[in-house]
């Protein structure tokens, strides 16, 4: 008895011993100590570069801002962004990916899945040219054929680049950037960007901008957009193990996507177009409206048709409608997203949209069956109609809340904020006529008796507008109207509306600025862009003042934390200082470029 | 069940935001420069205003835009859909959930704020919105709690009701017992 038990037990176990060594087998295990040390050295190499990605392309944008106010400053940043680019790509940095590489190429599993994102974020860092394409666009705001030198390197680059999509995305913005300056260039290089997609955006791009030569481009962009539905679709869901009928079912919807791809890049090129040629521009937007139409799948095409209807709103507003009218019922979505562009484009023609219009586009958008959707779509055409027919929107902003509180009992008891805003938007409107009564339709906008900062937000913001409107003409309205607006924001605790009404007080009355910059509780950004606004009105008004106040915006700008967001609000009070005192904006452009240079380096202390 | 399965679906998404925010912040692929120009970046405008539904812009080819879209659809729908939940409790229960609305008060103020600027970005937005989504996360588990001590108040409440009437119906059957 007891020899069979350990019979049956050996029987047992014995598979399970051998399935266990079976798994080990299979997959090989790197020793821990080289996979930790492998993936430490991988991951500082992938953060050096990319902060140095980030300190390359923090230069370039300061260059650019700076070439207006100081050309020669900004060539010297602009050279110093390009050798922080450069040396991203240097021989150094690409024989460590080569020898990380090596060292992982028999890496499976998980051991692999640990150091692969961070050996393409090296091989991106040290092949990519996007920075370096974007700082040459800042050097041809000060020379053109510096610029295209770099891009002309850069687009030698880009062919190299080992991932498609990254090689025909960095030529395609190489494309477009070379576009502005030598337009058959740049059509050389988008010859070489083997997506259509990509290949049709660059043309377009470049086209747009060609001026005489820019027909024959834009028309090897419609070429491109065309040929974008001859794609053989792919998909990273399909394997080789993936069964044929839902290969085929997935490879059907993205063919579908591709020929809804393939329209809306004609109807990008018709656009184009339209500023030479507005008849062939139809013609392109017809032929698009076709290819949209002729996408198998019910939501793809409603979209795709929708989409070329609202690029030829901009073209031919009946046309517009017409293709809207093609997009099937069950799709309100999409035919009320065509109908409100050609409402707003309408309206532009003539200066104010109509009735009509936006009757109809009400009428869809009651159908639509996603809740937000319904809700955004109704906002809108209710907003469009605050200066047509205000009586109606305020009936709209009744109606919103009923949409979204259906079951409240008590009246007043939720505020629907879409209702509150349109609400909010007629009483501006009536300040137009009469400040009184928009107070009074402000006043009648119920406010809950606890937690009421949103409702106060968009009260704040009102009173805002409705100063503003009235700065010029009445300052002395105007102010009291601000102080209203400050009173309610400091309920909302916004630093931001705060900051905007603030702005909009000091330039009437300056002598509340260190009243506001104490008492508002914001974060440096907010504040020093505030500061920065209202330095830059005493300056236009010669006010001594302004050299104070520029300093407050430099301090809040220079006390924030992150190096690159301090740059970059640093850069943008010199921009506007830049207008005045360009002494002052030389030196925050320095103290933006010493922040930006900080990228990447040790913290001091 | 299908209460608790509800409750996690807003928790597995609130990790899986951080989480693809966390590879994100590591992933450079970040600017809206990689694959745009200066003239159309400076062009965006205001892109985060509504225009067309989110299931229109799902396709585009742009992350940082379908990123942003998906962000303000979640948010936004959440937001009103939090808010109406607290208003169809208002008078229930005896707790009062107004202190909840605070937290959703101020991430409506906060979403706004940010809603209102134009990204340079996708960490420029995501961050902060991160930081607004787990505000109105937290605003969430309370409400549910609320609702659940609302459900458990009727429960009780409705038990001991249930007890009285059949102590009352005992104490008659034992007093005619008595009688006989």
């Amino acid at each position: 008895m007891q020899k069979r038990l350990y019979l049956v037990l050996a029987v047992l176990i014995t598979p399970v011993l051998l399935f266990a060594c079976k798994e080990q087998g299979e997959v090989k295990k790197v020793d821990p100590k080289v996979l930790a040390s492998v993936v430490e050295k991988a991951s500082n190499t992938a953060d050096t570069l990319d902060k140095l990605t980030v300190r390359a392309y923090g230069l370039g944008q300061l260059g650019a801002a700076m070439s207006a106010s100081d050309p020669a400053g900004a060539a010297q940043t602009l050279d110093s962004a390009l050798a922080v680019a450069k040396d991203m790509h240097s021989a150094a940095n690409k024989a460590t990916l080569e020898e990380l590489k090596a060292a992982t190429s028999g890496w499976e599993g998980a051991d692999l899945e640990q150091v692969k994102p961070l050996l393409d974020r090296i091989q991106n860092a040290t092949t990519r040219v996007w920075a370096i394409r974007s700082i040459a666009e800042g050097m041809a705001l000060t020379n053109k054929a510096k610029a295209m030198g770099v891009l002309n390197e850069a687009a030698a680059e880009a062919e190299a680049i080992p991932d498609a999509n990254y090689r025909n995305l960095d030529l395609r913005g190489v494309a477009a950037a070379m576009g502005g300056i030598e337009p058959s260039a740049a059509a050389a290089v988008a010859a070489k960007i083997s997506d259509p997609r990509d290949a049709a955006w660059a043309l377009t791009a470049i086209g747009s901008k060609a001026g005489t030569s820019g027909a024959a481009i834009l028309a090897s962009a419609a070429d491109a957009a065309r040929k974008i539905k001859d794609v053989e679709p792919s998909s990273e869901l399909i394997s080789e193990d993936t069964k044929q009928d839902v290969k085929d079912k997935v490879l059907s919807v993205n063919k579908a996507k591709l020929v809804a791809a393939s329209a809306k890049a004609l109807s990008k090129v018709a656009l184009a177009v339209n500023a030479s040629d507005p008849a062939k521009a139809k013609g392109l937007l017809s032929e698009a409206a076709e290819i949209a139409a002729s996408v198998e799948f019910p939501y793809t095409k409603a979209y795709a048709l929708s989409d070329v209807a609202m690029d030829m709103a901009e073209v031919d507003t009946a046309l517009a409608t017409a293709t809207a009218a093609k997009i099937e019922d069950g799709h309100e979505d999409a035919r009320f997203a065509a109908l409100m562009k050609v409402a707003k484009m309408n309206a532009k023609a003539t200066g104010r949209a109509t009735m009509e219009d936006l009757n109809k586009a009400q009428a869809v958008a009651e159908d639509i069956s996603d809740p937000y959707d319904k809700s955004k779509a109704l906002r809108e055409v209710a907003l469009a109609m605050v200066p047509v027919n205000m009586e109606k929107a305020a009936e709209a902003a009744e109606e919103m809340d009923k949409l979204w509180a259906p079951e409240a009992e008590k009246p007043g008891a939720r505020h629907a904020l879409f209702g509150t805003e349109i609400k909010a938007a007629v009483a501006v409107a009536t300040a137009r006529q009469s400040e009184d009564d928009a107070i009074a339709a402000l006043k009648n906008i119920t406010e809950p008796r606890f937690n009421n900062k949103s409702v106060m937000y968009i009260k704040a913001k009102a009173l805002c507008e409705m100063a503003a409107n009235k700065a010029s003409a009445n300052p002395e309205a105007a102010k009291k109207l601000y102080g209203k607006a400050a009173g309610a924001a400091v309920d909302t605790g916004s630093g931001q509306l705060q900051w905007t009404i603030a702005a909009g007080l000091c330039k009437l009355d300056k002598s509340k600025i260190f009243d506001m910059a104490s008492k508002i509780e914001a974060d440096n950004l907010t504040k020093a862009m505030g500061l920065a606004e209202v330095a830059a009105d005493l300056s236009s008004k010669g006010d001594a003042g302004a050299a104070m106040v520029w300093d407050l915006a430099e301090k809040a700008a220079s006390g924030m934390d992150d190096d690159m967001a301090s740059s970059e609000a640093l850069k943008a009070i010199a921009v506007k200082c830049a207008q005045y005192d360009k002494a002052r904006a030389a030196a925050l452009f320095a103290k933006a470029a010493e922040r930006v240079n900080k990228i990447g380096k040790p913290k001091e202390g | 069940m299908t209460g608790r399965v509800m409750k996690l679906i807003p928790k597995a998404l609130i990790v899986l935001g951080m989480i693809c925010l966390a590879t994100q912040a590591y992933a450079k692929d970040n600017f809206c420069a990689e694959c745009h120009t200066a003239s159309e970046v400076a062009a965006f405008g205001r892109v985060m205003n509504w225009e067309k539904s989110i299931y229109q812009v799902k396709d585009t080819r742009c992350p940082g835009l379908l990123e942003l879209k998906k962000g303000a659809y979640f948010t936004e729908s959440q937001l009103v859909k939090y808010d109406m939940y607290l208003t169809e409790l208002e008078g229930k229960t005896r707790r009062y959930p107004e202190y909840i609305r605070e937290d959703l008060d101020k991430g409506t103020v906060a979403y706004v704020d940010l809603a209102g600027t134009v990204p340079t970005s996708i960490d420029g937005v995501a961050g902060p919105a991160l930081k607004i989504k787990k505000s109105i996360h937290g605003a969430y588990e309370t409400l549910n709690k609320l609702r659940d001590d609302y459900t458990l108040e009727k429960v009780v409440g409705l038990g001991l009701v249930l007890t009285l009437v059949v102590m009352l119906l005992f104490s008659l059957g034992l007093k005619n017992t008595l009688k006989e």
